[in-house]
């Protein structure tokens, strides 16, 4: 048995640098979910409009949306 | 020694050739004396009216030669000089030989051409040791020739020359099938339809997969062949790219390359071509000679007649004498063209052969290759004008002698249909579109390009339904670097969401989604995406309990929130339900097993690939056993042992399903009393009973009207057969005795049916 438990104190997190995908339809938002290969980029589902990719998504990323002809925006921040 | 080109070769001419140079000049060419004669040039050379004054004394045949090898930068092949000379001239300057620099110029009609250019030092050889200067057969030697910079930078554009044409009878009605700009438009579909797929693995030996180069050969109706040295002279315009096996499309290269006037970007992809597959380096001038060669004949001529009047006009410039024997200089021959490059040539749009009417038919790329070689203004625009009708249907009609290199953009938004020499007919429609917006960025740009090139306003119908595909498009954002803040509650969320203003976008209850780079306050904990994350931030006990650590990132959370229950003691146990599910994908699973550090116990990982379908479920079956006291000794039995073999306990034994039938007939061989599967287990019953016993159970059953379990043994139904055991649910009535045997009358549970059994063939009893 596990003991002594360490939880954290409670503070903000913030989780930097991630990739944000952004979808203006639902469908579109499942359409994405369900590109072969794309899991392993996943990060969250923020919500039915947003989702968040590990950062070396980027490239790989484009190509699967381009590919599964979900159009797109890059915007740098 | 001088770096200039002209200083440098003076060192090395005979007094012959100097004098002939100062001449050109308009220096004393007298005495031969050559140290006086080099002095007075090199002299001469340093002032640079010397040039200016030479511009004036150019033939009009000079003027062209030095342009060209201008347009060529500076340094051209020779064979390929001698070419534009035999396209341009109808015959060599005359001339009175003698001997130019330090080996003499060999005496074919070709190096004719150069004579007088060499001798006044217009052009001089790289290599002056040269087997072409010699009178040998060509070897491995330099053949390229330059001229001096200072002279090139004061020339201006010549005259438009008036290009040589052969007399050979042409073919009425016969006409090409290609334009040359077909190959650019074929090249930018190749490439869109490079981006959409996105990067294409290679083979080891660096091929394409065959399954890919067949999906090509349908969308462009070429064969795999022609695709792959589209796709090989695109990658050598640096338009594809190859990294870790992998062909990529180049989207910036691509653009540049696109925005290149047509001729040019022709120019590009051929001479990308012969580098490719020209063969030899330094046979790549060859091609373009032949190619060049091409250009004389009036337009579509018999096969035959037009090889044979290249190689005897054309060609036959290029002959020596090799021991009295005249042979092409190697590898000048046309049958060159009519093998390995032949099919190539015509995707080029170089020329078309009809071998079913025996037809050599050049095309409009010739004339664009001769013409970039002639055209003295290569700095002024193409005009662009609108080439095309977009009809409200979304077809499109699109002229293609007034093609312009925007026009080329336009058509990566639409799916061509057909193309022939005037014409290409095209749909826009969503995919197209899309497709080509990924390579002209903004909607702006692609509808003003349309609208450019649109010689007709486009129909309303059509401009709403663009606008809403890039609507789609537009609504679809990617962005990197941003920042997701998780607040420990929705209060503490709020609170600074008012304080900092709107620079946040708040989500769900405790969240801020930041999408630009802040500077964040230290206090805060920050986990940086960019690095590996939480590796052991989970522990998992022997007994299955996980417990996890530090702060979790939003896998860690995910992985948490879906797959774990928590424990009262504050730990974690895999939900039962998450598993049996089959969700734990082998990516989350590898997640899990990063975090942990190591591999997931065996039991999850057992039921993972169980329901992953990595291995067969658990297959449960009705089997019988075998029980007796001495079960051990009657498996030594040779007519039994065969069946008992898989000793659970020693009174037990497993029969498997395709033994239980011979073991019962085994059994009854032996005497023993045969049992069926659903006699067992027969300890259920009490067996072996006294007689008294028994009547006594079945009185006592037959009073209190219970029901009894019987085994009993079945009078069997004709003669021979052996006597079966049968184990049945019945309803005793009644016990009498006939002829000093007791009997019971028994009754089915539905009533219907009475029978009698003897006592003695009761074996076992069971009273519910």
């Amino acid at each position: 048995m596990i003991k002594d438990i360490k939880t954290e104190p409670q503070t903000v997190v913030a989780h930097q640098h991630l990739t944000l995908l952004e979808l203006s339809d639902p469908a579109d938002t499942q359409r994405v979910l369900k590109i072969p290969g794309l899991e392993r980029l996943l990060v969250h589902q923020l919500s039915p409009f947003q989702l968040l990719f590990l950062p070396e998504a980027g490239t790989t990323l484009e190509d699967l949306l381009r590919r599964h002809n979900i159009p797109f925006t890059r915007e740098e921040t | 020694m001088s770096r200039n080109l002209l200083e440098r070769t003076l060192q090395h001419l005979n007094s012959q050739h100097l004098s002939k140079v100062c001449e050109r000049y308009s220096l004393p060419s007298q005495p031969l004396h050559e140290k006086t004669l080099r002095d007075a040039l090199l002299k001469a050379l340093q002032n640079p009216q010397a040039f200016e004054d030479l511009q004036g004394t150019l033939t009009p045949f000079e003027h062209q030669m030095l342009w060209y090898i201008k347009l060529k930068g500076g340094t051209v092949n020779g064979w390929e000089l001698v070419a534009h000379a035999l396209c341009i001239s109808d015959g060599p300057p005359e001339f009175t030989p003698i001997h130019l620099f330090t080996t003499g110029l060999r005496d074919i009609e070709a190096n004719s051409y150069l004579y007088l250019l060499f001798q006044d030092l217009l052009i001089v050889p790289i290599d002056q040791q040269s087997s072409w200067l010699k009178g040998k057969r060509a070897g491995t030697d330099d053949f390229r020739v330059q001229a001096d910079r200072r002279i090139l930078d004061l020339l201006v554009p010549p005259p438009a020359a008036v290009p040589l044409t052969y007399q050979v009878p042409t073919v009425p009605h016969a006409a090409p099938t290609r334009h040359p700009v077909h190959l650019l438009i074929q090249l930018a579909l190749l490439w869109r339809h490079m981006l959409h797929e996105g990067p294409i693995k290679i083979t080891q030996q660096g091929q394409y997969p065959k399954t890919f180069l067949q999906g090509l050969e349908r969308h462009l109706h070429l064969t795999s062949n022609q695709v792959e040295v589209l796709l090989n002279t695109m990658l050598h315009l640096g338009v594809l790219r190859v990294e870790d096996h992998q062909v990529r499309a180049v989207l910036d290269r691509f653009k540049v390359q696109l925005r290149r006037p047509l001729k040019e970007q022709f120019l590009d992809v051929v001479t990308g071509y012969l580098k490719l597959y020209g063969g030899d380096v330094r046979l790549v001038p060859y091609t373009w000679i032949i190619m060049r060669a091409l250009s004389l004949l009036p337009g579509p001529v018999d096969l035959s007649i037009g090889l044979k009047t290249l190689e005897e006009g054309f060609l036959g410039a290029f002959l020596v004498s090799d021991n009295g024997r005249n042979h092409f200089e190697h590898p000048m021959q046309a049958h060159q063209i009519t093998d390995t490059h032949w099919s190539h040539l015509e995707l080029l749009g170089i020329l078309e052969v009809n071998w079913e009417q025996n037809l050599l038919m050049p095309t409009e790329g010739l004339n664009w290759l001769e013409s970039l070689t002639q055209v003295p203004d290569r700095s002024g625009p193409e005009s662009v004008a609108p080439c095309m009708v977009i009809q409200t249907n979304f077809e499109v009609m699109v002229y293609l002698s007034m093609l312009a290199p925007e026009h080329l953009q336009v058509l990566l938004l639409m799916h061509i249909t057909h193309m022939d020499p005037q014409t290409l007919t095209a749909e826009i429609n969503k995919t197209s579109f899309l497709q080509g917006m990924e390579v002209l960025g903004s909607f702006e740009d692609a509808l003003a390009l349309l609208q450019q090139a649109s010689l007709t306003p486009i129909a309303s119908n059509v401009l709403g339904t663009l606008y809403g595909w890039a609507k789609r498009k537009a609504g679809n954002v990617l962005r990197s670097n941003v920042t997701l803040l998780e607040f420990p509650t929705r209060e503490e969320r709020d609170q600074h969401h008012e304080t900092v203003g709107g620079y946040a976008e708040k989500v769900g209850q405790t969240r801020l989604l930041v999408k630009d780079q802040r500077r964040l306050p230290r206090e805060w904990k920050s986990l940086d995406y960019q690095q590996p994350l939480s590796q052991h931030a989970m522990v998992i006990a022997e007994n299955g309990e996980v417990q996890v650590r530090g702060t979790r990132d939003l896998i860690t959370q995910a992985l948490v929130e879906r797959y774990l229950q928590e424990t009262p003691t504050g730990t974690y146990q895999f939900k039962p339900d998450a598993l049996r599910s089959g969700s734990l994908t082998p990516t989350q699973r590898k997640r899990f097993e990063h975090r942990l550090g190591g591999r997931l116990p065996g039991y999850v990982m057992a039921l993972i690939d169980i329901h992953a379908g990595l291995t067969q479920p658990p297959i449960c079956e009705e089997v019988m056993v075998f029980r007796h006291p001495r079960a051990q000794q009657l498996a030594e039995h040779p007519r039994l042992r065969v069946y008992l073999q898989e000793a659970l306990a020693p009174t037990t034994y497993l029969i498997s399903k395709e033994h239980q039938l011979g073991l019962q007939e085994a059994l009854q061989e032996l005497g023993l009393p045969p049992l069926s599967p659903q006699d067992l287990p027969a300890s259920r019953l009490s067996t072996h009973l006294p007689m008294r016993e028994l009547r006594n159970l079945l009185q006592e059953a037959i009073e209190h009207q219970r029901v009894v379990d019987l085994l009993h043994q079945v009078e069997p139904q004709n003669q021979g057969q052996p006597e079966a055991a049968l184990r049945e649910l019945l309803q005793p009535v009644e016990l009498y005795q006939l002829q000093q045997q007791w009997h019971v009358v028994v009754r089915n549970l539905d009533g219907n049916a009475e029978h009698t059994i003897a006592l003695k063939h009761i074996q076992g009893i069971k009273v519910s």
